[in-house]
């Protein structure tokens, strides 16, 4: 815990027990200040006076002219550095970063009013992403799961969230396959009849028996897209292995936490592996991964590379959000393409290689997403239907 | 935290100056004991945070930053002008002072106090009226009194705010 977010976290706790009508019982858990202490907190937050003396403080205080002079020495010291920009510049970006710092604060500041009077929005009907999946079954029937729907065969349960495989289907020889479709604009989890848990991200596939038979090596197939494996140890399946198959390679597995990343639309193939061993197999090569590392194929020319990596990057779209640090603008808008189901046009060229650091919500709405980009990142950029053009 | 090629914008960096520069101002006064210290020694932090192009990734990370920095910039100055027995007439002693329990307190409180100031802000101009005598510590009778509403009305509007205030407290802990 960093030094702020105690303070952040008694700050709360201060707050509460003030909301609650209570006095100090609340903060009596917090070992970090003294009663007497806790006491001189709360009376100086509360206190007529402190208040009053805290206003008349902040009164005195000339802020506009304390940026002027930050202006100036900062002018003065480094010439090249920063440049002043016109005003309005400042504004759509300040409006922005509320958005960026995801903090509840900036709500009441006036952000609509700072705005950006440059963007345009047209007909915006690009809609947030939500949890949604076509079961396609053994028969080549189709049925639809999403939020608020169930769904229940004899093996297999649906909330509309999630689709838990029966631990006890008995496999049978000739095997029955489902296949899992998720759409732009969705995402999905499923538990499979082992008890290995996948998160599946928009626009992807997997096919995988309903259940699997015993002793004998589980495998699954990532058609395409992207997922998240969390499998059930080899050691409670009789030594099992587990094999995701995608017809670029192969990851052999023995029980493990790793994500997968095949999108149709891209040359290459991610494996990063967050926990365990595995391996990635091709026609022409065999690589063992360690925690910490992914492997990236080429499926142009066939070869993988090994590089360490911040993983939770990779990953953190499975827990409701994007992580990027330092992602090339044209790659981000990628993934974000699909979350969004939207068009992405890069009116020029040198903008899909601006690099982009930031975290964003999947639950934000694009115009939210947009704005914290185009704080950082970009000048401009207009909505028309379900296309984004980057200006 | 820090990245060569990965700063702040300008823009993005006003945007936390004009969040945390009054704070800040008031924080350091709780150390150094005056106004135009006080504003000296944040504008000071704010120049070298931005020559040395740091990076938050949100809010919090910055207040992290600039909390620390502004109390080691305000303990610095006391130690350089008490020696040299400038005017400085700081409210504790420099023991005190330096005490990991002062920083908590001071920061506490500002950070509580915005809490709390935002949430009232936020509630129906009576009910606000009503909880803001409260929290001055007047009895329902004599903020009944005062505003010229019966004790009941008082009560509910208590109520009410009191169910509003935890709701908005719930919803400023999301992450």
């Amino acid at each position: 815990m960093s030094s702020f977010d105690k303070i952040k976290l008694l700050s709360s706790k201060v707050a509460d027990s003030i909301f609650k009508g209570e006095k100090i019982e609340e903060l009596e858990k917090s070992k970090d200040l003294t009663d007497d202490e806790k006491n001189y907190v709360l009376s100086n937050i509360l206190d007529k006076n402190k208040k009053q003396e805290r206003f008349e403080f902040t009164s005195k205080l000339n802020k506009q002219r304390a940026w002027e002079n930050f202006m100036e020495s900062t002018k003065q010291k480094t010439k090249t550095k920063p440049k002043v920009k016109p005003m309005y510049r400042y504004y759509a970006a300040a409006a922005s970063i509320a958005v960026l710092l995801g903090i509840t604060f900036f709500l009441n500041d006036n952000i609509g009013s700072l705005q950006s009077n440059e963007t345009i929005i047209v007909d915006n009907n690009i809609e947030t992403g939500t949890d949604k999946a076509t079961l396609i079954l053994e028969d080549g029937s189709k049925v639809a799961l999403e939020k608020g729907t169930t769904y229940q065969t004899s093996n297999a349960n649906s909330n509309g969230e999630e689709i838990v495989y029966s631990t006890k289907a008995k496999a049978i020889k000739d095997m029955m396959y489902n296949t899992l479709a998720i759409p732009r604009g969705g995402q999905f989890h499923i538990q499979l009849s082992d008890g290995t848990k996948v998160w599946l991200n928009s626009e992807s596939q997997l096919k995988y028996p309903v259940a699997f038979v015993k002793g004998e090596t589980r495998q699954v197939e990532l058609v395409y897209g992207e997922a998240y494996f969390d499998v059930s140890p080899s050691t409670e399946h009789n030594g099992a292995k587990f094999k995701v198959f995608h017809k670029e390679q192969e990851i052999e597995v023995l029980g493990t936490e790793f994500n997968i990343k095949a999108y149709k639309d891209e040359a290459h193939i991610y494996t990063t592996l967050i926990e365990g061993s595995v391996a990635v197999n091709t026609q022409y090569s065999n690589k063992t991964l360690v925690p910490g590392e992914q492997s990236v194929l080429n499926t142009q020319n066939n070869t993988i590379a090994i590089s360490e990596v911040d993983t939770y990057n990779e990953i953190s779209w499975k827990d409701g959000i994007f992580r990027f640090q330092g992602k090339r603008l044209e790659d981000l808008m990628k993934v974000l393409a699909r979350w969004y189901d939207m068009e992405v046009i890069f009116e020029k060229e040198a903008h899909k290689n601006i690099k982009f650091k930031g975290v964003l919500k999947k639950s934000q709405s694009i115009e939210e997403v947009m704005s914290i980009i185009e704080s950082t990142s970009i000048n401009n950029y207009a909505i028309n239907n379900k296309t984004i053009t980057i200006k | 935290m820090i990245e060569e090629n990965d700063r702040l914008s300008l823009g993005v960096f006003e945007k936390i100056f004009n969040r945390l520069y009054s704070p800040l101002c008031l924080f350091a006064n709780k150390y150094v004991n005056d106004v135009n210290y006080s504003e000296d020694i944040v504008q000071e932090v704010f120049v070298k945070a931005w020559e040395k192009g740091l990076y938050f990734e949100d809010l919090d990370k910055a207040k992290g930053f600039f909390y620390v920095a502004v109390k080691n910039a305000s303990l610095n100055f006391l130690k350089s002008h008490y020696s040299k027995s400038v005017k400085a007439h700081p409210p504790e002693n420099l023991e005190i002072l330096q005490t990991e329990n002062y920083f908590i307190k001071e920061t506490v409180i500002l950070e509580a106090s915005a809490l709390v100031e935002k949430a009232i802000e936020a509630l129906p101009p009576k009910c606000r009226e009503v909880m803001k005598l409260s929290f001055e510590g007047l009895t329902n009778q004599e903020i009944a009194n005062k505003l010229g509403i019966s004790f009941e009305t008082v009560k509910s509007y208590k109520s009410d705010a009191y169910k509003k205030l935890r709701k908005d407290l719930a919803h400023l802990r999301i992450k």
